[in-house]
């Protein structure tokens, strides 16, 4: 097991520098650049210029690749071109409450998502299977943001139970602070529900019809264990690879629930940064970003290896 | 096999095919036949109207306002209310149908354009192309679509045509996967190669005679993608990266939302349920178009009350002429059928009126072709009928015991104990995560209440008994460590784990190598000697009756045409098909019996 884990960490080093390069790169040709966005729109070419050489941006990209990432490598992003700030300092702030938010959000997503498609395939073709089926279908096609604001109308506004947005930090205590995470998690999460619940639903189908399940219930097993010890683990490998895929995606999915709830996360950081070309944070955000998702593809992996004995070395 | 001789001979299934295949109706008449299918397209429908027609049906100008009448409610003058700035929500939803069709436009259109040739020609060609452009593919498609639109938007400024231009990019890599493994699959076959050998060239061969195949596909993915479109320009225009402030998009009326829906809640119900119900409409345009180009699959809905509940066994039911049924049979089936609804919904026997009876110690052996109806009778048997097929009458009797409508929890009391079951495939057989020890032993805990350890106990006994070495070890192997034919050993020894009366074979050596089938036969007749159970003997071999069965009957169609013993039937056939049946095994292989490999 820890020979796999080990194998795939160090295979994900090389597409973390390839995300690296590419993310440096892109900003390269980012048309509003970094002096002109300091500057403002009033600067002459000749200021723009000074200090363009001032920041030391005139220097050919190699060197400055080179030495980006000898910074990032020790935790050093740079300066925020219009804030000034550690972009480190700014995403070290931040980064807890995104993932707050999104593992909050695929945990609610695996928890109701995986029984409700369990529950679905065991009641095939009946009135359960049926209404589950469409309220899966409608939370498909909501945008997670619109149930945001019906979250907010129905249990802020209406009934007054939880927060209708802010962030509370948990020096104010667990529960102020996880009062706030209910209301965006569920948001960012249903979608997700839907979707896990949607491929459990049919991966458990498969199972149920396999050949396995017809040979262990001729031979006596009783249908409950046969369901909950050998088809759950058997559909769950599909679903892995689903859970991975949407856990990488709640990172975004959250960038847009924290503006609903004015949570103080990425979100927030990376719209700015995009309207005002503040390349040094976008290139951090990126590799970040890159870095989240190579981590869950590891975990996906090693996830394989749990429930598959071929994968398993010896 | 015999199939080759005897394929002027329909087995009931594929004649049950044949038989929907006449009253299947055209693509659109099923796309049509589908309630959910034809509500969705009308809606889709009456947005592209409304898109192209805004500034006609609109009644307002989306972007007047009025200070006096903002936020106003559902009302004469405006329909669905106002918003924040007195602008009417009806209107701008209507113009926000056009930035959302435009936007599916901007996505879908190029990316089709772009990613199906691209697919169709790594394929074919495959090599160095294909590889390195599905590494390509593999890792845009890691990344997450709303951060590959960030940064396009970043680097080429806002807008929704920059925005969807990367929404574009990631949708042609789907297109791109989806074509090349269409063409993947049709490539080895022979239509193409004929097309090839004919000189056609590559261009043709690819767009005339394989791109057809993928049209289904592509229809589907394009009304999902398209449901993707309006999701991430509703999520892009809500962060103010999409449309330009003020214009009436979905997303940019939910910004608005946010604000003031505690006000007036039809601000966010309008844009939202405009939103929800346009996507819902593509994805079940995207469910139907799949359901009517797989037609087969399509299971009509059966009418309440159309169908009479399965048929009771009749209890002094007159046996048969060819059943030898007597008092101390360990199991007797009489007048048993089996049918399945088909298309027009209407039932299909496929297994119809057989009557046979198994003696204490008897091997039968069950013969005819792949569909003649014998698997089903198996499942019959152990109570496995799969939905929504059923037993339609009969009774079949396990020493003495009436299993005919027996509830399933008795059901399950039986199988495993009283019945034990091989089936075909052993590797199938197995569930690939779990240990084959653990498997074994399910029945048995039920069934003896012991410890798991005691019936892993029995479990080594047993796999030792059949022949596999190192058995107490091996126990805790999973099945990908076992080969075939000692997989196939262990699945008899857990079927024999409980010592039942009666063990059903399902053709449980046509999944083997043939020196490994030998092995497991021999096993079968050993085992009957030591342990003087009864077997039910299913198998299409003709060679692998003469060497093991006691009795034989043959079916076809779903009837048990002849019943008798081994040497009489070999000596002397008398139904003609059961000639025919031995007549083709001699032109294959020799005489029957003989051939015995």
């Amino acid at each position: 097991m820890w020979k796999l884990t080990f194998a795939r960490t160090i295979a994900a080093v090389p597409v973390i520098i390839l995300v690296a390069l590419v993310a440096f790169m892109l900003f390269r040709f980012v048309p509003v650049q970094a002096p002109a966005a300091i500057l403002g729109d009033g600067a002459t070419p000749e200021a723009v210029a000074r200090l363009t050489a001032e920041m030391g941006l005139d220097r050919p990209a190699p060197v400055l690749f080179l030495e980006w990432v000898g910074n990032a490598l020790q935790g050093d992003f740079g300066r925020s071109y219009v804030t000034n700030l550690e972009v480190s300092s700014e995403i070290a702030h931040r980064l807890p409450i995104t993932l707050t938010l999104a593992l909050g959000g695929i945990v609610i997503a695996v928890l109701l998502g995986v029984p409700t498609g369990v529950a679905a395939a065991l009641y095939r073709n009946s009135w359960i299977d049926r209404a589950l089926t469409g309220v899966v279908s409608v939370l498909l096609a909501m945008p997670g943001f619109w149930l945001a604001l019906l979250l907010v109308l129905a249990f802020a506004v209406q009934l007054r139970w939880l927060p209708a947005a802010g962030y509370t930090p948990p020096s104010a205590g667990l529960w102020p602070w996880l009062r706030g995470f209910i209301l965006p998690c569920l948001a960012l999460g249903l979608g997700a529900t839907a979707n896990i619940a949607r491929h459990t639903r049919s991966s458990m189908l498969q199972q149920l019809d396999s050949q396995y399940a017809r040979a262990l219930t001729a031979r006596g097993c009783p249908r409950g264990r046969l369901v909950m010890r050998y088809c759950l683990k058997n559909a769950m490998m599909p679903v892995l690879a689903i859970i991975g895929m949407l856990t990488a995606l709640m990172l975004s999915g959250s960038f847009v629930i924290e503006k609903v709830f004015s949570v103080p996360g990425l979100g927030s950081l990376i719209l700015d940064s995009i309207n005002r070309g503040d390349t040094p944070v976008l290139q951090a955000v990126v590799v970040v970003v890159a870095v989240f998702i190579i981590v869950v593809n590891l975990l996906v992996d090693i996830g394989y290896g749990l429930i598959d004995p071929k994968v398993r070395p010896e | 096999m015999s199939d080759q001789a005897t394929n002027t001979l329909q087995a009931p299934l594929e004649t049950a095919l044949a038989d929907t295949q006449q009253k299947r109706p055209a693509f659109l008449a099923r796309l049509l036949a589908q309630p959910s299918t034809v509500l969705a397209l009308f809606w889709v429908l009456l947005l592209v109207v409304v898109a192209i027609f805004a500034q006609y049906v609109s009644p307002y100008d989306p972007n007047a306002s009025s200070v006096m009448r903002r936020l106003q409610g559902l009302s004469q003058e405006n329909l669905l209310g106002t918003d924040d700035l007195g602008r009417d929500l009806l209107s701008r939803a209507m113009w926000g149908a056009r930035v959302a069709l435009l936007a599916v436009t901007q996505a879908v259109l190029p990316a089709m354009l772009v990613g199906v040739p691209i697919g169709l020609f790594v394929a074919y060609r495959g090599g160095w192309w294909d590889r390195v452009v599905m590494r390509l593919v593999e890792v845009e498609q890691a990344i997450p679509m709303l951060l590959f639109a960030f940064t396009f938007i970043a680097i080429f400024g806002r807008g929704l045509t920059n925005a969807m231009l990367a929404v574009s990019l990631g949708f042609a890599m789907s297109y791109l996967r989806l074509t090349r493994a269409v063409v993947l699959a049709e490539r080895p076959k022979a239509y193409v190669q004929a097309a090839e050998i004919q000189g056609y060239s590559t261009l043709r061969i690819l767009f005339r005679h394989i791109l057809p195949n993928a049209i289904g596909p592509i229809a589907v993915q394009t009304s999902i993608l398209a449901g993707v479109a309006i999701l991430i320009e509703a999520m892009l225009s809500f962060l103010g990266l999409g449309v330009s402030t003020g214009s009436p998009s979905w997303g940019a009326m939910l910004d608005d939302a946010r604000r003031f829906q505690i006000q007036q809640p039809l601000l966010s119900l309008v844009p939202g349920a405009a939103i929800t119900l346009t996507v819902l409409s593509f994805n079940l345009l995207g469910d139907g178009f799949r359901d009517a180009f797989n037609s087969d699959l399509i299971i009509p809905k059966r009418k309440k009350g159309s169908i009479p509940a399965a048929v009771a066994p009749e209890p002094d039911a007159p046996l048969t002429q060819n059943s030898t049924a007597t008092s101390d049979a360990v199991l007797a089936l009489n007048n048993v059928s089996v049918e399945f609804p088909s298309y027009s919904g209407s039932f299909q026997r496929v297994v119809s009126n057989i009557s046979f009876s198994i003696a204490p110690g008897e091997i039968y052996g069950l013969v005819g072709e792949s569909g003649s109806g014998k698997s089903m009778t198996t499942s019959a048997i152990l109570g496995q009928v799969p939905k929504p097929g059923r037993i339609a009458g009969g009774s079949i009797v396990l020493a003495g015991r009436q299993l005919v409508g027996l509830p399933e929890r008795q059901m399950s009391r039986i199988r495993g104990r009283e019945i034990g079951a091989v089936f075909q495939d052993p590797m199938m057989a197995l569930s690939p995560v779990h240990k084959v020890g653990d498997q074994m032993i399910e029945g048995l805990v039920r069934h003896e209440g012991i410890s798991r350890k005691q019936a892993l106990a029995r479990a080594a006994e047993l796999l030792d008994l059949v022949g596999v070495t190192d058995a107490r070890n091996r126990l805790d192997d999973y099945p990908h460590q076992f080969s075939g034919g000692m997989a196939q050993r262990a699945m008899v020894a857990a079927a024999l784990i409980c010592k039942p009366k009666l063990l059903i074979a399902d053709e449980p050596t046509t999944a083997l190598d043939v020196t490994v089938q030998k092995q497991v036969l021999e096993l079968l007749l050993q085992l009957r000697g030591t342990l003087g159970m009864s077997v039910l003997f299913i198998t299409h071999d003709l060679a692998v009756v003469a060497q093991l069965c006691d009795r034989v009957g043959v079916m076809k169609l779903g009837e048990l045409v002849e019943e008798g013993t081994t040497a009489q039937l070999f000596a002397n056939p008398e139904h003609p098909y059961t000639r025919q049946l031995m007549l083709a095994r001699e032109m294959l292989d020799g005489p029957a019996g003989k051939s015995a490999s």
